[in-house]
């Protein structure tokens, strides 16, 4: 493979300071948020579909890999380029090129940072709603690829409900627009199989959402509970008075432990779980919402109950919540974050259990979840300068997984398959059910170019998967 | 089972082979599986209520009476979700939720007859819509038989989650040309603990337009917003205030909540001038259920449904057009939703029993730079109306392209289809369905060019 001549195409495509190619500079993409690491053979950072489209074409000729990579967030190695070849950085595409006031849509670039849109469109009122942890720093094409979601989906939804059509760029390199700026659109609904497809079907160059209209009034709860059972209990409890806020969180004692020397959130002694409930929409809506959700919550032994509605004092309730995964930091060197999602009733067994594997293994699990949605996220704490200690996590992940399917759950709620679960895809489907899947990647004649090796098992008997192993026989570079 | 004697499973004017309806999951995987052997198409079949939706298929075919699959699979009340056969009526789904106090927010026309099945393969919602969004927003797992036979299955059963390509993506809206959906599982919606509608009445068109846009730039959030005009008013017997347009709201929530929706909507009403307003507590199915079954009830049926996707801000100017596509023998009937950017329109013939020329009242409305619809040279094609409806179709497409919306013809006569694609002329991604049809159904068994692009 002529790595010089690829190089060469690619700068009079980009510009030669935007192709990267010497270990120093690639070692940047190697990974993403995720355990996962994968030095990319080439980073290129195109600044418009059609250098996409020619970068993508060059690519093709010369048959190597096309990863696309956003902020690098991600948290199931979605954007580590497993088998080499070339990293798209759409980081420069931050264009917010339409807002539509009047319709509340807004057509915008892959690389926009999804908090940047919501305080970009903030002065008409407007608000974009998908709002994943990393919302900071994560890009919305990366939203796009992993279908993100984020503590206020409960209510909202994820990111194909806000997703109206993207611009996109197939593997022979033409451009096409699917779905548009409405609701609806007659034929298959590509936009909605390209969300969540982990890139693994065509580069998105342009993005049209929907934006809300940010809500008359937000109020937030805290309630502190002595035991976690407790607050699992009261999220049924509210879900079953027939309320769908727009979001509820939890934390057990290790997240408090961690957090509370971190940001001081004056959580009582004795705490074991922390519930937080968001309601917005009309003021009396609002009041009347959280009321029901006080009631609900007093009868299941919270040690307090705090509320806000002004946005420091919110802000002060959310604090300890959205620093928790700054601050397991402070109880082990690494942590794995598992992602499985599980019927809401079966919370209070299934944390249970995650707690009987913890106390089984030795190895502290934290739990946060995106509770409303039975999102859980324990983290499994290790140090991974200890021989074992990542096979063990890794292993305790694989069974915490296990536990989500076995209660009618699935492996990935919003971080996706990616690398990190792909081996775990058995669990929750049949071959057939898989090879369906796989038949989507000649339906986008991607022979296999975007993102391969990723979603799928290596071992099952897909095609992709061969194919997977066939690329780890050749070596980096190779592309099937 | 052959029910071809007991009911009509005609499409397009074309009898089937023959009409099968199994009555278990194995039954119908050897039925599916036997005619791809066969290269036999199969037209899969609920109650029938959208069947006029689609190309004509491009070969007789057999029926697949998907009815006697109704089962509910489960319903998780205190997770707010369900799962369902295709088969299952939106009646039946109703009534199992209801007694938890849920809903399943699509609401297709026609209930007692539509099916999980149908409704989501046709992409059918009713005016629920406008605040729960598309069908496929509700929808968290599906299971569905491949042309082979073999029973795959996507999602799951909880709301949220990315583990795979969602595949039932390829189905909701697909009109079943890839595989037969066998169940949908589905996130669910507390029933409102208090309901509310409000109507109000406009001297036109643009001034309940105007009004419902300034609902929908509001706090107020309903659950429903659909304008109508007279012609629709006077078909489900509203025409208590004759010759005015209207927007209904139908509103949910806590009693306070409720109170202060139902003023702020009646201020704006007032102030965008509004003759009249009448509120009423309660979900109003006597007003809704008419509204919502209109253009696909018997004592609706129009010779011509279009279902048109647009922009807010277009919606106006869309419902303008369609009034003045017209003629003494036709006349549109539109059910606009403002907000959410769509508008179902019909075309009505006189009724038999009266002078085609009766109406000359309606005509003198016409603005101007109408012309009308019946072209010139109809005599030749020997059908007048059969060259009318065509001029109105090719007319609307002409200029909702322009706008970049869309118009699919939901019901038209049978002979119509011969000469346009339904779903429109430009079908963005056709090369990659293309490719997804020869894939997941390489013998072309699954409703045979009836889908988009006579896919």
């Amino acid at each position: 493979m002529d790595f010089r001549a690829i190089i060469k195409e690619l700068q009079a495509i980009v510009g030669t300071d935007y192709v990267l190619h010497k270990p120093e500079d690639l070692i940047v993409f190697e990974y993403d948020g995720s355990v996962d690491r994968a030095l990319p053979t080439i980073v290129a950072l195109p600044d418009s579909a059609e250098e996409v489209s020619r970068c993508v074409k060059v690519a093709a000729k010369h048959e190597i890999p096309v990863v696309a990579r956003g902020a690098g967030t991600g948290l199931s190695g979605g954007a580590v380029a497993e088998h080499g070849g070339l990293v798209l950085a759409l980081t420069r595409m931050t264009r917010i090129l339409d807002v539509d006031v009047e319709n509340r849509v807004a057509i915008i670039e892959p690389g926009v940072i999804n908090l940047h849109l919501t305080e970009q469109v903030s002065k008409h009122g407007l608000y974009y709603a998908p709002d994943p942890s990393s919302q900071r720093a994560c890009t919305i094409g990366g939203n796009v690829a992993e279908n993100s979601g984020g503590p206020h989906c409960l209510a909202y939804g994820v990111t194909t409900h806000h997703v109206l059509g993207l611009e996109v760029v197939y593997a022979d390199g033409s451009i096409e627009w699917v779905g548009g700026l409405g609701r609806d659109y007659p034929g298959f609904d590509l936009r909605g199989i390209l969300i969540g497809s982990e890139g693994t079907l065509a580069m998105v160059t342009k993005i049209a959402v929907r934006l809300l209209r940010q809500p008359e009034s937000v109020k937030t709860l805290l309630a502190i509970f002595a035991e976690l059972d407790d607050a699992s209990a009261a999220v049924s409890g509210i879900i079953g008075a027939g309320i769908v806020p727009a979001a509820i969180e939890m934390m057990d004692d290790i997240c408090i432990r961690a957090v509370e020397p971190a940001v001081n959130a004056g959580y009582p002694a004795g705490a074991g779980a922390v519930l937080l409930v968001e309601v917005d929409g009309l003021a009396e809506s609002v009041e009347e919402e959280v009321a029901a959700i006080e009631e609900v919550c007093s009868s299941y032994n919270p040690l307090e109950i705090r509320t806000a509605t002004d946005p420091v004092a919110r802000e002060k309730l959310w604090s300890g919540r959205k620093g928790v995964l700054g601050a397991l930091g402070r109880l082990a060197p690494n942590y794995i974050l598992v992602d499985g999602t599980v019927p809401r009733t079966r919370l209070v067994e299934v944390l249970s259990s995650i707690k009987d594997i913890s106390d089984r293994t030795g190895y502290p699990i934290a739990n946060l979840l995106h509770a409303g949605d039975g999102n859980l996220h324990p983290s499994i704490l290790f140090d991974e300068r200890k021989p074992g200690d990542t096979e063990n996590a890794l292993s305790i992940a694989g069974e915490i997984l296990e536990l989500c399917v076995e209660v009618g759950g699935v492996l990935s709620g919003e971080h996706g398959i990616g690398l990190e679960k792909q081996e775990h895809m058995p669990l929750m489907f049949t071959d057939a059910d898989m090879q369906a899947m796989a038949e989507l990647r000649p339906s986008f004649a991607t022979n296999n170019m975007f993102n391969p090796g990723k979603i799928f098992p290596t071992g099952a008997s897909c095609s992709d998967v061969a194919q997977a192993a066939a690329i780890q026989r050749v070596g980096p570079g190779a592309y099937i | 089972m052959n029910r071809a004697d007991s009911q009509d499973y005609r499409v397009d004017g074309i009898s089937p082979l023959d009409v099968v309806a199994p009555s278990n999951e194995e039954e119908l995987c050897d039925i599916i599986a036997s005619a791809n052997a066969d290269r036999i198409g199969i037209i899969p079949w609920g109650g029938g209520t959208r069947v006029s939706l689609g190309n004509r298929p491009e070969r007789p075919c057999l029926v697949l009476d998907m009815t006697n699959l109704n089962r509910v699979v489960f319903h998780n009340y205190a997770d707010l979700t369900a799962s369902f056969q295709a088969g299952a009526t939106f009646g039946l789904v109703s009534e199992v939720l209801a007694q938890q106090g849920q809903l399943l927010a699509i609401d297709p026309p026609l209930p007692q007859r539509a099916t999980i099945g149908g409704t989501l393969a046709a992409a059918v919602s009713g005016p629920l819509k406008w605040h729960f969004g598309h069908p496929r927003d509700s929808v968290i797992g599906m299971k569905v038989v491949q042309p082979d036979g073999a029973v795959t299955k996507s999602g799951g059963q909880v709301v949220k989650n990315v583990s795979g390509y969602d595949m039932s993506r390829l189905h909701i809206g697909g009109l079943g040309s890839l595989g037969v959906i066998l169940e949908a599982s589905f996130k669910l919606t507390p029933i409102s603990m208090y309901e509310a509608t409000v109507i109000a009445s406009f001297p036109d068109a643009d001034a309940a337009l105007r009004a419902s846009m300034r609902v929908f730039n509001s706090y107020v959030m309903p659950l429903s917003m659909s304008a109508f005009g007279p012609s629709v008013a006077s078909r489900i017997n509203r025409d208590d205030n004759a010759g005015t347009h209207h927007v209904a709201i139908r509103l949910g929530g806590r009693p306070r909540t409720l109170a202060r929706q139902v003023n702020e909507i009646a201020a704006i009403f007032t102030e965008s001038g509004a003759s009249a307003i009448n509120d009423s507590e309660g979900p109003a199915p006597s007003f809704w259920r008419p509204l919502a079954d209109f253009g696909w009830s018997p004592e609706t049926t129009p010779l011509l449904n279009i279902r048109i996707t647009a922009l807010p801000s277009q919606i106006a100017d869309i419902l303008k057009t369609i009034d003045q596509l017209r003629d003494s023998n036709l006349e549109p009937a539109a059910i606009a939703e403002p907000g959410f950017g769509a508008i179902e329109a019909n075309w009505f013939g006189p009724p038999d029993n009266e002078p085609s020329n009766a109406d000359t009242s309606r005509h003198s409305r016409v603005p101007p730079r109408c012309s009308r619809v019946s072209p010139r040279h109809s005599r030749e094609s020997g059908n007048p109306r059969a060259d009318a409806l065509t001029n109105i179709i090719a007319r609307l497409r002409s200029y909702v392209s322009q706008l970049g919306a869309t118009a699919v013809v939901q019901r038209c006569p049978p002979d119509l289809k011969a000469h346009i694609d339904v779903w429109g002329d430009n079908h963005p991604g056709i090369d990659v369905m293309r490719r997804m049809k020869r894939r997941y159904d390489p013998n072309a068994i699954m409703n045979p060019g009836r889908f988009a692009g006579r896919i």
